[in-house]
């Protein structure tokens, strides 16, 4: 398919997606239940020319960033001694399993009771990203061609050039694609924390309390910028992906 | 004494895969002249890429592989920077092997020949006690692999270092080896020995050909009755006569 079709095929589904949420507001009729765009895009209007807005996103943009970007430190330093040491992907498997297969809102909650509102968003993230990220990395490592390390090793090459050179290199492809994936979980994660957790500023905590006033129109509002952050957020990264890639590969 | 002793060799070695039954090597001995280029020839299964590993152990030796094992992500320059551990040199090492002008090259960008060509630029840069070749002309067409067997020789004139090259074709095995090996087996066992020309003659050179056609004579005693019958009665009859 060409470029453009590609984008005309996508605004259609964008324009699907609007005048579902148009029919519906207007079948229901009720701001309460279904505000509709006009209505969301005043509150939306309302919300940007106030300060606390943009306070409440940059603050949960850094919760989302630092505790992406602390989970994919993690995950290459679990998932590379995991690939290399089968002892070690073993010691990792219960662990790995407890976190992928543990309720979101738990882990909320317990953290909730242990820490102070403010960190409870950051390590969630973290906890429930980290096992995506290490398999992506295990499976990379894994997937190595091993004629390349034994050429490596005849030719004397130090470990850790050779974890630069060919395992790392390697893996990259496999990890962009389980850490783009991962932002977006990150997002949802942070703000479900937020929500239960009400740490100050935050947007879900700002989205919380517009549910409370039953102010549906703010509820969608912050939920769109919510939505439009983490789209920002997962296109820069594959654009950064992608230039570091091309520019690797010359 | 001791510099005149190839860095390759075995002194009563034997050798079974982890869980395997047949013996590979057997109360098994190798030595050679570390002036030679020992080339070993033998049917698949017989244990040679057995006996080459067990050879290269503990050996600082540049491998050249069946296929040249570049790392796609990086440049011909970074290639051999990477294996080779330093900058210094790589330049005068391309230009070696008539690859000047091609350091910023991808693997992908280059022709299988000139691939093998880095490989071999690789294997002569690295400080070592020898060279072993698995096979690497193996895949390339019949001139690629010619040229490439005298840039080796040429090369080895610059660094004389002891060299063992397993290969399956008769002919790269007259051009290449001083001293030619063939083994049948497991276990494997040394069926004879063809002295090669150390000058590297001609490829139609009425030498060369005795070389390849005496080595024919000691495969076809490798070759069970049955498999490839018709050659195998053909060079039969050349051994009887």
């Amino acid at each position: 398919m060409t470029w453009v079709g590609r984008w005309a095929a996508w605004g259609l589904g964008l324009g699907v997606l609007f005048l579902t949420w148009l029919g519906a507001a207007m079948v229901i009729g009720s701001d309460l239940i279904v505000p509709g765009p006009v209505q969301v895009f005043r509150a939306m209007v309302g919300l940007g020319s106030k300060p606390e807005f943009w306070i409440a996103i940059a603050a949960t943009s850094r919760r989302v960033l630092e505790g992406f970007l602390l989970a994919l430190g993690l995950s290459l330093v679990l998932g590379l001694s995991a690939g290399l040491s089968r002892f070690f992907e073993d010691f990792l498997r219960p662990g790995i399993t407890f976190m992928q297969a543990v309720p979101v809102l738990s882990v909320i909650l317990i953290l909730l009771i242990w820490f102070g509102s403010n960190a409870v968003p950051r390590i969630t993230a973290i906890l429930l990203t980290l096992p995506v990220m290490t398999e992506a990395v295990i499976a990379g490592v894994r997937g190595v061609d091993q004629r390349l390390l034994e050429m490596a090793r005849a030719y004397r090459v130090p470990l850790g050039r050779q974890v630069s050179g060919i395992i790392v290199p390697s893996i990259l492809p496999g990890l962009f694609a389980g850490a783009s994936a991962s932002l977006g979980l990150t997002w949802k994660v942070a703000v479900a924390a937020e929500v239960l957790a009400q740490p100050n500023p935050g947007l879900g905590t700002a989205m919380q309390r517009a549910k409370a006033i039953l102010d549906t129109g703010e509820v969608f509002a912050w939920t769109l910028a919510a939505v439009a952050l983490s789209g920002l957020t997962q296109g820069i990264f594959s654009l950064a992906a992608r230039r570091w890639r091309t520019h690797g590969r010359g | 004494m001791a510099e005149d002793r190839s860095p390759f060799f075995l002194d009563r070695v034997s050798f079974t895969y982890p869980g395997a039954e047949t013996k590979i090597l057997d109360d098994f001995s190798f030595s050679c002249d570390p002036a030679g280029i020992v080339v070993i020839l033998g049917p698949s299964g017989s244990g040679k890429t057995t006996l080459v590993h067990r050879l290269a152990q503990g050996v600082r030796a540049g491998v050249m592989y069946q296929e040249p094992r570049l790392i796609p992500w990086y440049t011909v320059e970074q290639n051999l920077t990477f294996a080779l551990g330093t900058q210094e040199g790589v330049d005068e090492l391309l230009a070696m092997v008539g690859l000047q002008g091609t350091g910023r090259a991808f693997p992908d960008q280059l022709s299988g020949g000139q691939r093998q060509r880095v490989s071999m630029a690789r294997a002569f840069g690295f400080p070592c006690d020898g060279l072993l070749l698995d096979e690497p002309f193996q895949g390339l067409d019949v001139v690629l692999r010619y040229e490439l067997i005298y840039l080796l020789l040429d090369l080895r004139r610059k660094r004389p270092l002891p060299i063992i090259a397993i290969t399956h074709d008769p002919r790269e095995a007259a051009l290449l080896g001083t001293d030619i090996r063939v083994y049948t087996g497991p276990p494997l066992q040394e069926v004879g020995r063809v002295a090669g020309n150390p000058r590297g003659p001609g490829v139609m050179d009425e030498r060369t050909l005795k070389i390849e056609s005496s080595i024919l004579e000691l495969l076809g005693t490798t070759s069970p009755p049955g498999e490839d019958a018709n050659r195998t009665e053909e060079t039969k009859s050349v051994a009887k006569i």
